[in-house]
């Protein structure tokens, strides 16, 4: 099954390990990818540059406003992701554990991907109070 | 007519007793909770009409296993998938022993209380897959109007398969905490059925039964673990109180005015003997140490004689594993009958527990016992306000009334 890891960055926490500490879980999460691909758990990683950088585009009002940043500010925020193939939920959840960045207090999510236009009807299942 | 109605009956039993089994096995093969379910219901549904007519077949338990898994290949074929579920459809048509396997069981129970699934799910998935409860028993005995529970149901199934959660036994790494897992559904389950959390009644007994039927069959799948004996062991003590908790009123009664006569003599002898195995086998973990402290409690003739200073110590011990004030509050009450109420008094006013009704029912019981008729019968009121069933609160609210009557009385200094 292929599944996307979340990886969301407690940036508070962060900052506030040690400069080595930091290159430490730097290396350590390069060395956790490399053998991922190596397996063949992994088909790939995105890490992304902090929401200070980011443009944010919406709908309002039938128009399409271009904005900085997200709105909301929020402790967590989306720092990369991975994208796992293993056999079933449970493996997944073995090598999300081994991530060296929880040790700095970031939030890791896995999801199932879509795999077809078809499952995309999920969403509309999904209504948190449907 | 009466053969009619007593071969229904038959499959009703056999509906209880066999239905979490048989599923489990049905779901191994077709590796899909939906389709193993649908599959087992027609099967009996077709037993029902058949059975009658043509008289039982030798084995039900094999025929409905095999009327099963040809419904299942007929369910594949008129979805059109047959192409693509191959795989499954080989494995249905394969013959194998009808029986179900304990260990196929025992990978039902850890999908159901898999942590990926939240604690109300886990419970829900638990009654209807392993304990065979239909959607309405299980919305009934939670409180849950029946929509709720049927699309919660759907959502867990559909988890299950979309986020691929694996119909397995965890692995060595990881099973000491998914068991863990699973015996605090069970004991959920439990918890639920004995002081029910809501409601007219105190107890759902059905759920009590029903947990205990899940720890024995956790006992005998994983005989050479500790913690399900420990749980069931708890549980049988605690049950063994049922008959003697309520007046025929529906009120409560407390331990201390317990009918001790009416206690479960073999519910205690069965859950007595499991402690003290596991007392002997090493560290007590935090089901065996609430077990030694029933067992306590259920070999004792009288609340006086009861030996408090014992039970303190384990309650004591539980603190060291489980840090929690409710753990407090009962190692407070168990040092009050040991030393007195003052002393219990004085360790619950460190006890932080907002919304519990029992902290200030229980200081209530002290103070009544101190003769401070007006402070106890504040403490009634305030407990009052936050109990949430129906027996508590009429106990309560007697209790406040005989304060009331004794302050009157004699007024305090």
């Amino acid at each position: 099954m292929k599944y996307i890891m979340l990886v969301y960055m407690n940036q508070e926490a962060f900052s506030a390990l040690p400069k080595e500490e930091q290159t430490r879980i730097h290396q350590e999460c390069g060395t956790w990818h490399d053998e991922l691909v190596a397996t063949g758990r992994s088909t790939g990683a995105i890490g992304l540059h902090p929401p200070a950088t980011a443009t944010s585009l919406r709908q309002q009002n039938g128009r399409i406003v271009v904005s900085d940043g997200p709105f909301a500010e929020t402790k967590e925020v989306l720092g990369g992701l991975e994208r796992l193939e293993c056999k079933d939920l449970d493996e997944a959840l073995a090598i999300a554990k081994r991530f060296p960045t929880l040790r700095a207090g970031c939030t890791v999510e896995i999801r199932p991907e879509v795999s077809g236009p078809g499952e995309c009807e999920a969403w509309d299942a999904a209504r948190p109070n449907g | 007519m009466g053969t009619a109605s007593a071969d229904s009956q038959d499959t009703g039993v056999l509906y209880r007793r066999e239905y979490g089994r048989m599923l489990a096995s049905l779901i191994r093969t077709c590796q899909d909770f939906t389709l193993a379910e649908d599959a087992l219901h027609e099967a009996f549904a077709a037993a029902l009409v058949q059975w009658p007519a043509k008289g039982h077949p030798p084995n039900p338990v094999a025929w409905l296993m095999t009327t099963a898994r040809h419904k299942a290949i007929d369910q594949i074929r008129r979805r059109a998938l047959a192409e693509t579920k191959l795989a499954e459809m080989v494995a249905l048509a394969t013959p194998e022993e009808n029986a179900p396997a304990p260990l196929d069981t025992l990978r039902l129970i850890f999908t159901c209380c898999h942590p990926a699934l939240g604690p109300d799910v886990q419970v829900a998935l638990t009654l209807r897959t392993v304990c065979g409860l239909t959607t309405e028993e299980i919305a009934r005995a939670l409180l849950v109007p029946v929509p709720t529970m049927a699309q919660r149901l759907v959502r867990a199934k559909t988890k299950i398969k979309v986020a691929g959660i694996p119909y397995e036994v965890p692995d060595e790494e990881e099973f000491p905490a998914r068991l863990h897992a699973v015996l605090a559904v069970i004991y959920l389950v439990f918890n639920e059925g004995y002081s029910a959390s809501a409601g007219t009644e105190l107890m759902r007994t059905g759920l009590c039964d029903e947990a205990i039927r899940l720890a024995r069959d956790l006992v005998s799948l994983l005989p050479s673990c500790r913690e399900p004996r420990a749980l069931l062991a708890l549980m049988l003590l605690t049950h063994a109180r049922r008959a003697a908790r309520t007046s025929d009123a529906g009120e409560l009664i407390l331990l201390e005015h317990q009918d001790r006569s009416l206690w479960d003599r073999a519910h205690i002898a069965e859950g007595s003997a499991l402690v003290q195995h596991v007392f002997r086998e090493g560290p007590p973990d935090v089901y065996a140490l609430q077990a030694a402290i029933a067992a306590l409690h259920a070999g004792s003739p009288s609340s006086q004689e009861t030996d408090w200073t014992q039970i303190a110590a384990l309650y004591g011990v539980l603190l060291s594993l489980q840090s929690s004030p409710v753990v407090e509050l009962n190692r407070a009450v168990a040092i009050a009958m040991s030393e007195g109420p003052e002393r219990g008094l004085a360790l619950m006013d460190h006890i932080d527990l907002p919304g519990y009704h029992l902290l200030p029912a229980a200081r209530a019981d002290l103070l009544r016992r101190l003769g401070r008729f007006g402070e106890a019968a504040s403490a009634y009121q305030e407990a009052l306000a936050l109990v949430k069933t129906e027996p508590e609160r009429q106990f309560l609210q007697r209790r406040l009334a005989e304060m009331r009557e004794n302050s009157r009385r004699s007024p305090a200094p």
